[in-house]
């Protein structure tokens, strides 16, 4: 966070609370009511904080600490203030809340921020060679602690003009500053990874800003949101190796990269400047008795403003709620929305190998076989998903209800390789209670899904070339090229079921005020037998038990066990493939 | 290369909570949690007979023991985490409490994933709370 923007947030809530003391000065006396903690934290540490210590300062050795807590009021004001620092600056926490002018006028202001400490990589598990064919990794800043320090302020606010019409305002900022490890990649002669320390500096800010007007059982509201995300600090650059010929190290291989020392420092872990504007609209009918209508509009555009391309969202969604007698009530539910994103040209950098048997020409020009190079990217995150649900809900005791649920939703994709998927799901509850002590609850829920989001062709290239290249020159006739071997792949690979079932039953058994044990055992299944070379499966087990006990007024005891195995049955493929 | 093979992870939480007031000025309270998770491959098994049917390789291109051994080795998990609080809040007089708070937190990696993040971290907390 720079300093500019601490200084503006303090400024924020020294106003606040300066607002605060103002208007209270003018309200009827009353007593304020608070707390004030003044104390220290002493630490000692041994080891890696990265897990023990992920989220929090935890410093070695002594740290001040001061809590406070003020609020009070009366009918014309009140007012609710609050603020936390650890000793550390990484770690406060300061909220303010008021209500005036009889709660027509109501302003929160909170900022928080913690630490959040970030893995580093060693990279000393890379090193590994045959002759000249060495894979290695070099760490610039090897004794770095990576570590963000997040921040999160949120001022907002609201007043009703009128008895039907309010309007609200909120401001928001997201940041993270610190420092975490970027990587990159060099290809020919070597695979060489290069980690260096990325400084970071990023803000997300968000403006929004509506109004909401109700008129008896009638409302509607309107927001508009601008948000922006920025890193502030300069992007990396990386001077990549000659690529040259792995095994001969011959300047022969210029033609089969992109870009090598010859481009000098190019930059890598380019964070683009981003920019969504939303526009939601919004309106609910309750009907006379239990009955409702409401629906809804939110249209959005989102944009990569460093690379000029984005995406647009637009979504309509309704819900309808309405009793069948005194026992019985109906829900549907609707929700339509578009994604449309932008396709992208792709302009493939073709250098000239300078010798050897490409001597002169491009790849492309040596494997023909490749083109064309250059493509417009297809828009696969497009999408238009349809969700209809009705749930009918039944309650045939005060002891008693039952729920029967149905889902469809359908996905519809232009420019990917499954062009649409469609899921039915059916759904069912209960609950009982037998007796004063006892709850007993259960569901269950069950999905088939048609053509489930799939990644064609994803693995398993053709056994093209059996036998290595003498001596590894990849110019051959009978030598196998990269786009050759990706071409061949023929597995589909998916992480979505077809089918899917989950089951939760659970109890409460409270004999008495002084003991209660409840427990309650889920269960997932799912799996995927459509693939053409493989199955697919994910079961998930989660038992879990929690007690109480209060034998008397000046004693409590809570303990808990939770448990949860997953088991993954899926295809592992390994390329051997060496170009 | 493929093999249908498994990855399994298992992860369990316990926590016990107690709270006891010890006369009308003083109270004792103490939390244990305890993680303790896992993950492995199961059943990963590369050899010549199943994964490349029909080729026939140079003899000692592929060394199937080994990858097999090794490749499913590398996501091994196993992680156990303990912490430990116990604290006194004692009533000084009718407005002003004095807080203390003990704590011991305790991570073992047993199975290294890019780095030992084995740590432990002992703290000690203490401070006058003026309640109005």
């Amino acid at each position: 966070m720079s300093m500019r923007l601490a200084r503006l947030m303090t400024l924020g809530l020294v106003v606040v609370a300066a607002l605060s003391g103002s208007v209270l000065a003018q309200a009827p006396q009353q007593k304020p009511e608070g707390s004030v903690f003044i104390g220290a934290t002493f630490g000692n540490n041994t080891g890696n904080l990265n897990r023990v210590a992920e989220w929090c300062v935890a410093k070695d050795g002594t740290l001040p600490t001061v809590n406070a807590q003020l609020w009070g009021g009366n009918e014309s004001l009140s007012y609710d203030l609050l603020a936390s620092h650890s000793g550390d600056n990484r770690e406060q926490k300061y909220a303010a809340a008021l209500r005036t002018a009889n709660g027509r006028l109501k302003a929160n202001v909170t900022f928080d921020r913690f630490l959040h400490r970030l893995d580093h990589d060693p990279l000393d598990y890379m090193d590994a060679a045959i002759g000249n064919f060495v894979t290695r990794a070099t760490d610039y800043n090897p004794t770095d602690a990576y570590e963000s320090t997040n921040g999160f302020w949120k001022a907002d606010v609201e007043l009703a003009a009128t008895e039907h019409i309010r309007f609200f305002a909120s401001h928001s900022v997201q940041m993270a500053d610190g420092l975490r490890q970027s990587m990159t990649l060099s290809h020919c002669a070597n695979c060489h990874v290069q980690s260096y320390s990325r400084k970071l500096d990023q803000q997300t800010q968000t403006l929004a800003a509506g109004a909401r007007v109700s008129a008896g059982r009638f409302s509607a509201d309107y927001t508009f949101e601008h948000r922006t995300f920025e890193e502030k600090s300069p992007t990396l650059t990386n001077k990549y190796d000659n690529a040259i010929h792995p095994t001969s190290l011959l300047d022969i291989f210029v033609s089969r990269v992109q870009y090598d020392d010859g481009n000098g420092p190019l930059p890598f872990d380019l964070l683009p400047k981003q920019t969504k504007q939303t526009n939601t609209v919004r309106a609910a009918y309750a009907f006379a008795g239990d009955g409702a209508l409401s629906a809804g509009l939110t249209q959005s555009t989102s944009k990569n403003d460093t690379g000029g391309f984005g995406a647009d969202f637009m979504g309509v969604n309704g819900r309808l709620t309405f009793p069948l007698g005194k026992k019985a009530y109906v829900k549907a539910f609707f929700r339509r929305y578009e994604i449309d994103t932008d396709s992208v040209f792709v302009d493939i950098v073709e250098p000239i190998a300078p010798a050897g048997p490409a001597a002169g020409l491009t790849y492309a020009q040596q494997y023909p076989g490749m083109l064309p190079l250059d493509y417009n990217t297809k828009p696969t995150g497009s999408r238009t998903p349809v969700e209809m649900a009705v749930e009918l809900a039944y309650r045939p005791t005060k002891k008693s209800s039952v729920n029967l649920g149905y889902a469809y939703e359908a996905i519809e994709r232009e420019d990917f390789h499954v062009e649409k998927t469609t899921t039915n799901t059916f759904k069912g509850s209960a609950y009982f209670r037998p007796a004063k002590t006892l709850n007993l609850r259960a569901r269950a829920e069950l999905a088939m899904t048609t053509d489930p989001f799939t990644n064609v062709h994803a693995a398993l290239p053709a056994i093209l070339q059996t036998t290595p290249t003498p001596g590894g020159m990849p110019f051959g006739p009978q030598s196998l090229q990269y786009f050759e071997m990706y071409n061949s792949r023929k597995a589909n690979l998916s992480a979505s079921p077809t089918d899917s079932l989950f089951v939760d039953g659970g109890f409460t058994w409270s004999p008495n005020q002084a003991f209660t044990v409840s427990g309650h055992y889920r269960f997932r299944d799912m799996k995927n037998d459509a693939l053409n070379f493989s199955d697919w499966s994910h079961a998930v087990h989660m038992p879990g038990v929690e007690i109480y006990v209060a034998p008397n007024d000046r004693f409590t005891l809570a303990a808990g066990w939770g448990y949860q195995k997953d088991t993954l049955d899926t295809v592992f493929s390994t390329l051997n493939f060496g170009g | 290369m493929l093999d249908q093979a498994g990855y399994v992870s298992e992860n369990q939480t316990a926590f016990v909570n107690m709270q006891f007031l010890a006369g009308p000025r003083a109270e004792f309270f103490a939390t244990t949690m305890f993680n303790r998770g896992t993950a492995t491959i199961k059943d990963f098994v590369y050899d010549s007979s199943n994964i490349i049917p029909g080729t026939a390789l140079p003899a000692g291109a592929l060394d199937f023991p080994l990858m097999s051994a090794s490749f499913a080795g590398f996501s091994d998990l196993d992680y156990r985490s303990i912490t430990q609080t116990v604290g006194v809040n004692v009533r000084l007089s009718g407005n002003v409490l004095l807080n203390t708070m003990f704590s011991i937190s305790d991570l073992r990696d047993s199975q290294p994933f890019l780095y030992d993040t084995t740590g432990k971290r002992v703290g000690f907390m203490a401070g006058v709370n003026w309640v109005f």
